[in-house]
């Protein structure tokens, strides 16, 4: 039957009968009724959870202020100094997984006034996280050093299956290419570890930790390749899975697969008979469908133009010259050095030949990625051509995927991605920005004068004879020291060692009893392979270990500088005026190590002659490399340049030092 | 006036705009009563109690040191005043704290023996064999009140007590209640552990011989966390003869000591005031001691040194040996400190209330 509804006008919402008012009361009392009975805790849950964390934070604290370090280590205060000052992080852990309940993670971190770098990582805090931070006077310090540097922070770690390596040695494709990602990750804020090595000889001739075996997959994003063991060798980086999201790991692959920072091909040398200072110079790259660009500049100057030639077709707009790469040999003016070119197209291009005009000069020849090709009447002809392949396999770079647990003795860690300064200028640094794409500041006397390498991990003065002049202010040799006495780390080559080292003791002569950062008397020319050496773990003369140097610690072995993977233990000479030196015998830097040395004519070493040294002043570092341009003959003669600059955010430790210690803790 | 018609089968239908709003008035009273519930949920009602009062209990306990005070006088060393005159009065102790000073930062054994039943290096409160009149006064004096409890204190290293053990109880005592807060605190506590005296080197009181122990201050909380004051002495140095055979004939203690080293003035303990044990077997004075290899184990129980007035004020507890033939190499008072060592733990203490 239907059912109708008259209601007169104004009528509407009305209520109707006594019955809507007993229906509209029981379902408010049965609202009602529901409400109390729900449960009423949750806000009281949480923050009696918290209550209870922050407990637990501020005893575990307490407990380990007031307990006793070791019966064997009487000098240290209490067990967390002990713990901090002898980079015992792993009984640390052990000590809070021993006190903590089962549902509290924690991660701790360690605070120098500067940066946060993690030492114990059990994943992120899930929201409700609560940090406790306590200041630590430690006795030694692997950050935060108030007293003298001591060294590089090594330590034990463990990385869980699924953990990312970066392989550093013939398994990569492009050494050096990856430094670039190294540093990318660093600045994520996630730590980057190394698996520090022997670098000076190979397994068979008995050098411990010169390769680690790992059951790896070579495909970390799709798992599709079965694991097999392989040896990893020249301190491969490791990301522990345990600081890695599902974010994070894409943020990595994008990087890894597509280095777009990273240069297609390099000109190495363009060599004339004479020399090209102030001279004008047109460099014709020609495509082999006959498109051409061209490069006009003015040999020693600044001034640099990049244009498409009149015979253009499209395919030269996608070839990028990097003007701002291009440097001069300053020992050598006959020499144009570096010359960066990129593919920006989505196809390979194919350059068929490079042709150099400039009026009354000879071009001799030009050297690409490391093949001399002789010039004809000013013009060089690449035989097949010279492809710039647009997303080459060969320029990713490779990424493992660990199938089993890594535990490794000696890792270390960066504590962030380094910030690069060169002076007076770029020089050689320019090549090693176009191999890796690495960017730097270029700071001149000015900037120095007011103060701003506090703003950068590292300063690099390449080889360059400007250094006298440039150090003739009293003002920027003053800063200079003073900087990397309070924990900067200068790496100097080739032609600006010396005059470091004599401008630094005509300034700061009282300060220590050695003669400069380190003690540099006199320059060799030499162009013989380089052997790295240093000490064996149990003191025999493996490796090259000199018994009469003049150094104190273990050279090479296991030191982050000298990461390498040449299965002899050498790497190539480069020669020029200065690629080897000599330490003063009345006066070095008692704490350097030296790590690597030239060979003499019968492979032997050629020591005292050095060619790559380091040692600490006060908390900083001061490293010396000899010879030429580095990135001219060998990628692991190159490696020592980035070595040198990852060194200088490379976990350290200091004779003391003031912590800053952060646990923060959460439910699991 | 308004006249409603109502046609067949229209009774008890109500209009939409009624029906919105009635739920619109539902919906805010739903939000206003949840947002009201979650303002006043923390600290409102018995169960919403528990939890802080669970925690400030448990920071009494591993952050004060307690609390006493009377017409005698006033002070934290409320181990003492507790059930001193052994019926039942604990009316002096005010708040119950285990902290032995605020510069150490560690709880003190004595304390915590006072109240708490030792079960083998873990500690609980309360257990069947509290009395009323106690487990009445702890609750107060914990600031507990009208609260049930149950407390227990068990290192941090599982290996130094039975963990089964304590677990079973914990679920005994506490088990599977609704309404259950507990809060866990981790603190230090450092244990005197007295080694064994060396007859050979005692010092006491010269001509005749007799051995001095003395036990400082500081170190009372030992007598209170092991019921009384245990100690042990090999290596005699026997006084050839001839001369009266070697051996142990009297044992006094007290708090003072005049210039010759001797206690003044002295309680000698009789045989049921203390316990002797002669290569660890039970005996009774007079003990003869004829090997320098014999291990003499004396043990005085609270309750004889209760027998001391005050000695819990005193800045030594003593004991003197008399004996026969036996020899005391220097002149003065061979203290406990001499001998013990600190043991160390680290303590996690848990409150449940309910």
């Amino acid at each position: 039957m239907k059912n109708t509804n008259n209601i007169t006008n104004n009528e509407t919402a009305q209520m109707m009968t006594i019955e809507a008012f007993l229906g509209a009361l029981l379902i408010i009392t049965a609202v009602l009724f529901v409400v109390s009975q729900a449960p009423s805790g949750v806000q009281q849950a949480d923050a009696q959870s918290k209550t209870q964390l922050v407990h637990y934070g501020e005893d575990t604290i307490d407990l380990l202020k007031n307990s006793p370090p070791p019966l064997d280590k009487p000098d240290y205060d209490n067990k967390l100094q002990y713990y901090l000052s002898e980079n015992k992080f792993d009984d640390l852990n052990e000590f809070l997984n021993d006190t903590l309940p089962d549902n509290v993670a924690y991660n701790v971190e360690l605070y120098d006034g500067g940066r946060y770098f993690p030492i114990i990582r059990n994943g992120y805090p899930s929201g409700n996280g609560i940090s406790f931070n306590e200041i630590i006077v430690t006795k030694r310090s692997p950050a935060g050093g108030v007293g003298h540097l001591t060294g590089t922070s090594i330590t034990y770690k463990s990385f869980d299956n699924g953990s990312l390596i970066i392989p550093m040695d013939e398994k990569q494709n492009n050494n050096i290419t990856a430094y670039n990602l190294i540093l990318k990750i660093s600045n994520l804020g996630i730590p980057v570890y190394q698996l520090l090595q022997d670098p000076r000889g190979n397994e068979s001739a008995g050098f411990m930790n010169w390769s680690l075996p790992i059951l790896t997959s070579t495909d970390p994003w799709n798992g599709s390749d079965e694991p097999d063991t392989r040896p990893y060798a020249g301190g491969p980086y490791v990301i522990d899975v345990a600081d890695l999201t599902s974010i994070l790991k894409n943020q990595i692959r994008g990087w890894a697969e597509n280095p777009i920072e990273v240069p297609s091909s390099k000109i190495d040398m363009i060599e004339f008979n004479s020399s090209m200072e102030g001279k004008n110079i047109h460099i014709t790259f020609t495509l082999n469908n006959g498109s051409t660009k061209i490069i006009n500049l003015t040999a020693g100057t600044p001034n640099i133009t990049s244009v498409d030639g009149l015979d253009s077709l499209n395919d030269s707009e996608y070839l990028h010259i990097d003007t701002t790469s291009v440097a001069y040999d300053d020992l050598n003016k006959s020499k144009i050095i570096g010359i960066v070119i990129f593919n920006q197209a989505s196809f390979d291009l194919t350059i068929s030949n490079i042709t150099v005009e400039s009026v009354g000069k000879k071009l001799s020849s030009i050297t690409i990625n490391g093949t001399n090709y002789p010039a004809t009447q000013n013009k060089v002809k690449i035989d097949g051509g010279l492809t710039l392949a647009h997303d080459s396999p060969s320029e990713k770079v490779i990424i493992h995927n660990s199938s089993e647990e890594i535990k490794y003795s000696h890792t270390t860690w960066l504590t962030g991605s380094p910030r690069i300064a060169v002076y007076p200028e770029a020089g050689t640094m320019t090549n090693y920005f176009s191999d890796s794409g690495i960017s730097y500041t270029v700071l001149d006397s000015n900037n120095i004068v007011n103060g701003n390498l506090g703003n950068y991990d590292i300063l690099i003065v390449p080889h360059t004879e400007m250094i006298e002049d440039s150090l003739s202010d009293v003002i920027v040799v003053r800063n200079m020291i003073d900087w990397v006495s309070d924990g900067g780390v200068l790496l100097a080559e080739c032609a600006s060692i010396k005059e470091i080292d004599d401008r630094v003791e005509d300034v700061d002569q009282d300060n220590h009893t050695w003669h400069g950062f380190i003690g540099v008397q006199e320059y060799f020319n030499t162009s013989n392979t380089i052997q790295l050496v240093g000490r064996s773990p149990y003191g025999d003369t493996l490796g090259k270990y000199l018994t009469d140097n003049l150094t104190g610690n273990d050279g090479a072995r296991l030191h982050p500088l000298a990461q390498s993977y040449t299965e002899d233990g050498t790497l190539p000479g480069t020669n020029g005026t200065v690629s080897a030196f000599r330490l003063n015998i009345t006066g070095f830097n008692p704490k350097n190590s030296i790590m690597a040395v030239p060979q003499n004519e019968s492979s032997g070493v050629a020591y005292p002659k050095i060619t790559f040294i380091e040692a600490p002043f006060d908390k900083g570092t001061v490293i010396y490399l000899a010879g030429h341009d580095q990135s001219t003959f060998s990628q692991q003669r190159e490696r020592l340049i980035f070595n040198s600059i990852l060194y200088s955010t490379t976990a350290k430790v200091y004779s003391y030092g003031l912590l800053e210690i952060r646990i923060t803790m959460w439910y699991k | 006036m308004r006249t409603f018609y109502l046609l067949r089968d229209e009774k008890a239908n109500i209009s939409m705009d009624f029906l919105t709003a009635v739920a619109v008035i539902i919906i805010a009273f739903v939000f206003a009563v949840s947002v009201l519930s979650s303002i006043i949920t923390p600290y409102s009602g018995y169960s919403k109690e528990l939890y802080p009062t669970a925690d400030r209990a448990v920071t009494l306990l591993v952050e004060d040191e307690g609390y006493w005070e009377s017409d005698d006088g006033e002070g934290t060393d409320w181990e003492f005043k507790w059930n001193y005159s052994g019926n039942y009065d604990y009316s002096n102790v005010t708040k119950i704290g285990f902290l032995d000073s605020k510069e150490t930062n560690t709880l003190d054994p004595g304390k915590i023996s006072t109240i708490m039943e030792d079960q083998g290096s873990w500690w609980e409160y309360p257990v069947p064999s509290s009395s009323n009149p106690e487990l009445d006064n702890a609750s107060r004096a914990m600031g507990l009140g009208r609260y049930n409890f149950y407390i227990q204190i068990r290192p941090l290293n599982e290996s130094k007590y039975n963990v089964s053990a304590a677990n079973q109880r914990a679920t005994e005592m506490v088990g599977d209640r609704g309404d259950v807060a507990s809060v866990v605190r981790y603190s230090r506590m450092n244990l005197l552990d007295l080694g064994d005296f060396d007859g050979a080197n005692l010092f006491g009181h010269q001509g005749p011989f007799k051995p001095l122990f003395g036990l400082d201050n500081d170190n009372f909380s030992y007598i209170l966390s092991n019921g009384g004051l245990e100690f042990i002495v090999t290596n005699w140095s026997i006084i050839p003869g001839p001369g009266p055979s070697p051996e142990i004939s009297d044992i006094s203690i007290g708090i003072g000591l005049n210039p010759e080293h001797e206690i003044t003035p002295t309680y000698n303990l009789q045989n049921n005031e203390f316990e002797i044990y002669k290569n660890g077997n039970l005996t009774t004075l007079k003990v003869p001691v004829l090997d320098k290899n014999d291990t003499i184990k004396i043990f005085i129980p609270i309750d004889s040194i209760n027998k001391i007035e005050n000695w819990e004020s005193a800045d030594f507890f003593y004991i003197m040996l008399d004996v026969r033939s036996l020899d005391v190499s220097q002149f003065g008072t061979t203290l406990f400190s001499s001998t013990s060592k600190i043991e160390r733990y680290s303590l996690k203490t848990t409150v449940w209330v309910w």
